[in-house]
């Protein structure tokens, strides 16, 4: 083989690194499920009660997602976001969303330096620039701020003047939002709400949990948590996502339930949704369902996977109409039905 | 190692392949005997059976197209659901570019399920022992069928071969049984009575009170050449009554018992002691191939008995 060229050369420098990114993901692979249970029994022993949010929030991370985390307040949704982002061993911002935060605020901005007597323009890399950003309270920002942060979780890299500055890998935003107090708040567009992954739901513990949660928090010693793993076996985890397989059938039966949810394909969708979910809630279904049965140490996709996804994937995609409100349907039970229905 | 998948897949295929070609035996004999059975009742050549069997046996390997590797995951995937989509996972993706750790680990896994499960769990083994066990049953409501002698013209037919002629003549001339007539295929069974072959074959004189008798003196009736006297349709008992002869000064008492063809007890009044009877059992079968049943000592008597009496008769 011809290696004295220069696009050989580089060639055979790609080859090689493929070849050890293929052996650090042969080595991570088998260990998975137990690294996974380790990460819940780790975060369980601080964030009580919170299995599934837990998982939730794994599955987004895993699958190089987003996730929107609705919840009352005081229901520990920075907390467990930041106890998480110090088992992972990544880096950790917050932003405490307000209708004042400008994009600047978020994405960085331009400052003035002074350098040996001249003067010029540094850009200041905004809290943006991070692994895992948990922004509060998203919908008491102004859409203009909303937006740019969005396009930040889009395009994983962020414009300023003329010159782009790419964001850290990995990237994962956790945007909160609280479902009471609506007054004065920006509600995120369905557009830009299709943006995250999953829309993760946290409720009120159990009364045992609550209990212990209080002798967690109100003794002397306070627990801590160690970190589980590395930076890089994070991002092999992320590449080995996609590579779950699934079968003909399951991507048929994901395909069902989408396109089930839009008013002209199925009459539930039309009694109780003005708008279905999109393709991307079709790609997100998949994409969720294969980082569910990673972390639980499966090879394929299988069906309960697609179910349970289904629920954090499709509820803030699917648009109510009048007639749920009225009736007090929510898009949970919608989205139930529609299960019901293609099973 | 997504071949080895593919491997696997084609090696259980082979297996069912066998499976295949034995479950197809069967059900073309359940056919052929099914046939069999309704054409016996129709009284039409049994041979006639083989065709739907046939039909079906070209139908089932020629026409009917080969399970594919999609069919055959299929199978696996209906008779096993626990690994349903482990198989159709990995055998959906089994064309992916690339290597893939996830994949195959998958296809190892599939390999080592099919490798446990192995070719049983292809097959439903209570369907296939239900027609073998069916398969039996139907030959046997055949051969019931046609040994009760319903039209079976087929016997008939393997019959006429030589060697079968020569074994079933071997048969009939040793047990007097007439198979052929048996399964004559009128639908009656002839059953076999031990005077039956002396009724059909011997061409004897009318006698007896319908038809007159035609020997002279012997079998005359009440009127003089007119016939009518003791025959086989108004009194069988030609003999009369039990009584005591007289042969030769001795008093012997004899008893005849036509209804066994010669049954003759002979009872000498004087000497108790004496008396003896033929046996029911030796009087069993055809006259003709009976033993000798009068004992030496006595026949000379009975002799003289008949040749008395005929000079008698004459006489008068």
């Amino acid at each position: 083989m011809k290696t004295g060229g220069s696009l050989w050369g580089e060639i055979e420098i790609i080859k090689g690194e493929e070849k050890i990114k293929e052996r650090d993901l042969e080595m991570i692979y088998p260990k998975i499920k137990d690294l996974y249970k380790a990460i819940v029994s780790e975060i369980g022993n601080i964030v009580i009660g919170q299995d599934e949010v837990i998982e939730q929030i794994l599955v987004s991370i895993f699958s190089k997602n987003h996730a929107l985390l609705e919840g009352y307040p005081g229901l520990g949704k920075t907390f467990t976001v930041s106890t998480l982002s110090q088992i992972l061993d990544l880096e950790f911002t917050r932003i405490q969303c307000t209708p004042d935060l400008m994009p600047s605020d978020i994405t960085g901005t331009y400052i003035v330096e002074e350098e040996g007597g001249a003067k010029r323009f540094k850009f200041e890399k905004g809290p943006v620039f991070t692994n895992i950003l948990l922004t509060d309270e998203i919908n008491r920002a102004t859409p203009k701020t909303q937006s740019a942060l969005l396009e930040a979780m889009q395009e994983r890299q962020v414009s300023a003047g003329n010159k782009t500055y790419k964001l850290d890998s990995p990237f994962f935003v956790l945007a909160t939002q609280n479902p009471i107090e609506m007054e004065g708040t920006y509600p995120l567009p369905e557009a830009q709400l299709d943006r995250f992954l999953l829309k993760i739901i946290i409720n009120y513990p159990k009364k045992e949990d609550e209990g212990r949660i209080i002798e967690l928090f109100t003794g002397e010693d306070r627990a801590d948590v160690k970190q589980l793993i590395h930076k890089n076996e994070f991002l092999n985890i992320q590449r080995l996502t996609r590579k779950v397989p699934i079968s003909q059938e399951n991507r048929d039966y994901v395909l069902d339930i989408v396109t089930k949810t839009r008013s002209e394909n199925n009459a539930t969708a039309k009694e109780y949704l003005d708008y279905g979910a999109s393709p991307r809630a079709s790609i997100g279904l998949v994409l969720a369902s294969k980082a569910r049965a990673l972390v639980r140490g499966r090879s394929y996709v299988s069906r309960e996977d697609i179910e349970k996804m289904a629920y954090p994937v499709l509820r803030h995609r699917i648009i109510p109409n009048f007639e749920s409100e009225r009736k007090g349907v929510t898009t949970d039970q919608v989205i139930e039905k529609i299960l019901k229905e293609v099973g | 190692m997504k071949a080895l998948l593919i491997r696997k897949l084609r090696e259980t295929r082979r297996e069912h392949w066998r499976i295949r070609v034995y479950i197809a035996l069967i059900n073309a004999i359940i056919v052929f005997l099914l046939s069999a059975i309704i054409l016996s009742f129709m009284k039409t050549d049994m041979l006639i059976a083989l065709a739907p069997a046939l039909i079906y046996l070209v139908y089932e390997f020629f026409i009917s197209s080969d399970e594919s590797e999609r069919a055959l995951v299929e199978r696996i995937s209906l008779n096993n659901p626990d690994i349903r989509e482990h198989i159709k996972t990995a055998y959906d993706n089994r064309k992916n570019k690339g290597r893939n750790i996830v994949l195959l680990s998958l296809s190892k896994e599939v390999s080592r399920i099919i490798d446990q499960t192995g070719v049983s769990s292809l097959m439903d083994s209570n369907k296939l022992v239900f027609k073998t066990v069916s398969a039996v049953f139907l030959s046997f409501i055949l051969l019931s069928v046609n040994i009760m002698g319903f039209n079976v013209s087929f016997m008939h037919s393997l019959m006429d071969s030589e060697g079968i002629k020569h074994l079933i003549d071997g048969i009939e001339d040793s047990t007097g049984f007439d198979l052929r007539d048996g399964l004559s295929g009128t639908g009656e069974k002839k059953e076999y009575m031990a005077d039956d072959r002396y009724e059909d074959s011997l061409e004897r004189p009318d006698i007896g009170s319908s038809h007159g008798g035609v020997i002279p003196g012997f079998d005359e009736g009440e009127i003089p050449d007119s016939g009518g006297g003791a025959g086989s349709t108004s009194d069988e008992n030609i003999f009369g009554d039990p009584s005591t002869a007289s042969i030769e000064g001795r008093n012997v008492d004899m008893k005849l018992h036509p209804e066994y063809g010669g049954n003759i007890e002979l009872r000498d009044v004087e000497d108790e002691a004496g008396k003896w009877e033929i046996p029911e059992s030796d009087l069993q079968g055809e006259a003709s191939i009976m033993p000798d049943q009068d004992p030496v000592e006595y026949k000379e008597f009975i002799k003289r008995y008949f040749e008395a009496m005929q000079q008698e008769v004459s006489g008068h």
